[in-house]
């Protein structure tokens, strides 16, 4: 091995417009291993497009992303999903009918594999496999904090549970890189606070973190590296210090003339 | 080419009736986002009512234009007040429903509306009363009858009429702006629940139309006659872009015209393993190829899903 | 007192057939048969739209590719003989590849799109069973295959009437047996499939399908393989038809067995096996006593004024929709199909 570590994940000169709209104008950007990156940018700059794109739910104009060495497949969630990329959403996408428990189980498909046959005979395997489900579904949501409430009806949550149980439902998929898109939105100082902790937690067991966030102050607290995106392009990267101080995006936040 | 043009005619006129049809399903589902499955069984009812009527008439002598224009007259406010009832009960209780709800109230009064009318009109076919003496005009070995002519001279003048409506008045605007976004067009103060109302009531008053002509064209009619002609117009409808008025009628009349090729030569085509009575399923081939690789339709844009 | 509950049940399901051919006779008993073989096709169906969440308004083709499957190789249209054990299984097999047919085209449609392409299809499927009786006879054309060999079991030929000491079972009796043992597997694979891997991904599937996709859930797989688990069943319930009747025609696949399918799979309660079994039974079952409406009327009345045939599609249409209005999630609905459909 030598001293550098390879990026865990490079994306390079990533495209993406919706008729004539440019949402992403050549997007660069590569993620270290273990570490917490945020996303941010004024409104419309990309973030979720990127995001999309990432995880396959957009197949990118042009450009590709390396992950952990292998090019990703582009527009194919579930492919990205298997090779270790999870994801929440913005706007919440859990599957609001289903228990607590059954939306983490859910995360597990990735990582099982009982098949038609094995579940109607109910082999000795599948069983096994079923328990191994249950068990590490519980263990992820004791590790975010809502074990207490497995059997409840996801979509009866309180607003921060729900933000948990997604994170839950993620990292059932044993990712080694967590996309956060706005966790932190709507809660008060205290849930950001305890949801900081979870994902300084979840860099801890070894997993690389990017996140979507508005308030500047909390992502430059939080994280390692902070990349700003703005009108579909990359215009800063590096430590929160160094791209507070940088003056173009003083002026993507503030307007031109304000550095 | 004397086939070729002879099926176009004949498709043509077929098409003026498909695209009618096709308006009510494309006007509905532009504001609601709904099939409504029942609308080829408003067809089959305004048919049949004209029928009736032309059939009590038949006997007093009257020109034969004007009987069908009284089954006409009486037949459109069947329809009209059909649709009008049709939504408030089976699909105003549901419009926040999950989709699959509408989509089975709407299957159930497909068959509701067939049985009953089976109860009233019997199974039978009834045949329509020799009221019209039509010309029929040789254009170069082409025949064009009087009824052809009249079915696509006044079908042009509805959609002419429609669009109209739809383009120059401020009802059309109301209708226009319910489709772009009913909340929206709710808080400008449009009174939303009336311009789809207004909606089912024009798209029924053009099915007892077309419903006439198609009784009038193949000179029959029963209980069973509005589903296929509905799914074909629906096809029609997907075919030029739903939601899209005038992709509802270059559908309507792209598909009839396709539909009388396949039938025409069909049989020549394929050395006669399949011939005309294989027409149908040529209407939801295209369905399905559409669909497939052109969702959107000819004319129709669609937005893409929020993530 | 549950075991005791189940050997109840179990004893009500295996004398059923024998007290109502003793009480009410041979007819009853044949509509217990067809009411096994539409809690068959009902919870095929259930795979599809109650647990992927997929509507298939043209299920019945499966049923028909099955009865045909089973009428072509065992009568005399082509003079073959084929034996139930490999006819079973072939006419689900070829079903579900019919199904994964269908699937493939139509897997990026939306619920009511989707809806009528699968109408679209079982109507093809029935036009060229219609059809394909010239220039090449393959099907019989609207005439239909008959003369189709009984159902028979080994050397137990289901078609004819066996005494086992003091009962008598006839052919509508053994074919009970027959179906019931279909209905009770297809019960068991339903219920285990709903609770595994498998049954998880498709309630993901069918509650946010971009979520599931970005959990990992193959989409694309998992509904084609709901399409064929669902037409398998449709297939072999249509074989199980085509060896009792003897006799397949084109007529016995229309819209309306589709739509009456779907009626038994919603009013019983989408997702739910007690509910979808409950609803195949009420509406395969209930409409028979209406049968008693046309002399009932010519009694009272003098004369038939409602068509009592006409009178059962009606009262179908009008549940569809008053169930829809009233109680949308069905008679015995599934917990969290309840809570899409009520919640809001």
């Amino acid at each position: 091995m030598s001293s550098v570590v390879k990026p865990l994940l490079q994306a390079f000169d990533i495209h993406k417009s919706f008729g004539g709209l440019k949402a992403l104008g050549g997007v660069s950007l590569s993620l270290e291993q273990a570490s917490i990156t945020g996303l941010i940018g004024p409104n419309g700059a990309g973030k979720t497009t990127f995001f999309n794109v990432l995880t396959g739910i957009y197949k990118p104009d042009a450009g590709h992303t390396e992950f952990r060495g292998q090019t990703l497949p582009a527009g194919l969630p579930h492919l990205v999903a298997a090779r270790g990329i999870a994801r929440t959403f913005q706007n919440i996408r859990l599957f609001a009918n289903m228990t607590v428990l059954e939306n983490v189980m859910v995360g597990r498909h990735v990582r099982t594999s009982a098949g038609v046959l094995g579940a109607i005979f109910k082999t000795a395997a599948t069983r096994r496999e079923e328990m191994a489900i249950r068990a590490r579904a519980h263990e992820l949501l004791k590790y975010v904090g809502i074990d207490a409430r497995s059997h409840h009806v996801a979509g009866t949550l309180s607003y921060g549970d729900q933000r948990r149980l997604e994170i839950a439902r993620a990292l059932a998929t044993d990712p080694f890189l967590l996309a956060l898109d706005e966790p932190a939105a709507g809660m008060n100082a205290s849930e950001r606070a305890q949801l900081g902790e979870l994902i300084l937690r979840i860099r801890e067991d070894g997993r690389a973190i990017l996140l979507i966030e508005h308030d500047v102050k909390w992502i430059m607290r939080l994280c390692d590296f902070v990349t700003v995106l703005d009108y579909g392009l990359c215009i800063a990267e590096g430590s929160p210090l160094e791209v507070q101080n940088d003056p173009r995006v003083i002026e993507a936040y503030l307007g031109v003339g304000a550095a | 080419m004397e086939t070729f043009l002879q099926q176009l005619v004949n498709g043509l006129t077929l098409g003026s009736i498909y695209a009618l049809v096709a308006l009510g399903y494309t006007m509905v589902y532009g504001i609601l986002e709904l099939i409504n499955f029942a609308h080829g069984e408003v067809v089959m009812v305004g048919a049949l009512v004209a029928l009736s009527v032309i059939g009590a008439l038949s006997h007093l002598g009257l020109p034969g234009p004007v009987v069908l224009l009284l089954g006409l007259t009486v037949a459109a406010p069947v329809c009209m007040a059909l649709g009008f009832v049709i939504e408030r009960v089976a699909y105003r209780p549901l419009r926040r429903a999950p989709k699959l709800a509408p989509l089975i109230t709407a299957i159930g009064l497909s068959i509701s509306l067939q049985q009953i009318a089976a109860l009233i009109w019997g199974r039978n076919y009834i045949s329509f009363p020799a009221v019209l003496s039509i010309d029929s005009y040789n254009l170069g070995g082409v025949i064009i009858t009087s009824l052809q002519l009249t079915i696509m001279g006044l079908a042009a003048l509805i959609m002419a009429g429609l669009l109209m409506l739809v383009q120059k008045t401020s009802l059309g605007r109301a209708m226009r702006a319910t489709a772009q976004n009913p909340a929206v067009a709710q808080l400008m103060g449009v009174n939303t629940d009336q311009i789809i109302s207004f909606t089912f009531v024009i798209g029924s008053a053009l099915a007892a139309v077309a419903g006439v002509m198609v009784a009038a064209y193949y000179s029959v009619g029963n209980y069973t006659m509005g589903f296929m002609l509905g799914l074909k117009a629906f096809t029609a409808a997907v075919l030029g872009g739903i939601g899209h008025l005038k992709g509802a009628m270059l559908g309507g009349l792209l598909l009839g015209v396709v539909e009388a090729l396949a039938a025409g030569y069909m049989g020549d085509f394929t050395g006669g393993v399949f011939g005309s009575n294989y027409k149908d399923v040529f209407a939801f081939l295209v369905l399905i190829a559409v669909l497939v690789f052109h969702p959107n339709g000819l004319l129709g844009s669609r937005a893409r899903e929020k993530v | 007192m549950k075991r005791l509950l189940w050997a109840a049940a179990a004893l009500t399901l295996l004398a059923l057939p024998l007290f109502t051919d003793a009480t009410l006779g041979h007819g009853w008993v044949r509509i217990l048969d067809f009411a096994l073989l539409y809690v068959l096709l009902a919870l095929g169906l259930n795979i599809v739209v109650g647990y992927a969440g997929l509507l298939d308004l043209g299920y019945v083709a499966f049923f028909a590719v099955g009865a045909y499957c089973y009428a072509l190789l065992s009568s005399p249209q082509f003079n073959l003989h084929w034996p139930l054990w490999v006819l079973l299984p072939l006419g689900a097999m070829v079903a579900a590849c019919f199904g994964v047919l269908l699937g493939t085209p139509t897997l990026r449609l939306r619920g009511d799109y989707l809806a009528i392409v699968t109408l679209g299809f079982g109507e093809i499927i029935r036009i060229f069973l219609n059809n394909l009786g010239a220039p090449v006879n393959i099907t019989n054309g609207p005439q239909g295959v008959s003369g189709i060999d009984s159902l028979s079991v080994g050397s137990y030929n289901l078609g004819q009437t066996h005494g086992w000491g003091f009962f008598e079972f006839v052919p509508v009796v053994n074919a009970y047996y027959l179906f019931l043992i279909g209905v009770l597997l297809a019960i068991v694979f339903s219920h285990r499939l709903e609770r595994s891997r498998i049954g998880r991904a498709w309630a993901a599937i069918r509650e946010d399908e971009i979520a599931a996709a970005s959990m990992g859930i193959n989409t694309r797989n998992l509904k084609l393989l709901a399409f064929a688990m669902g037409a398998s069943m449709g297939g072999l319930s249509g074989g199980l038809f085509a060896g009792f009747q003897g006799f397949v025609s084109p007529e016995s696949f229309t819209l309306m067995e589709s739509v009456m399918i779907l009626c038994m799979v919603v009013l019983g309660g989408m997702g739910n096996i007690a509910g979808v079994v409950l609803g195949a039974v009420l509406l395969s079952v209930l409409p028979e006593a209406l049968r008693a409406a046309g002399p009932l009327q010519q009694e009272w009345l003098g004369r038939v004024v409602l068509d009592p045939s006409n009178l059962r599609l009606l009262m179908f249409g009008c549940a569809l929709v008053l169930m829809m209005l009233l109680r949308p999630e069905g008679l015995l609905p599934a917990r969290a199909r309840q809570r899409e459909l009520h919640g809001e």
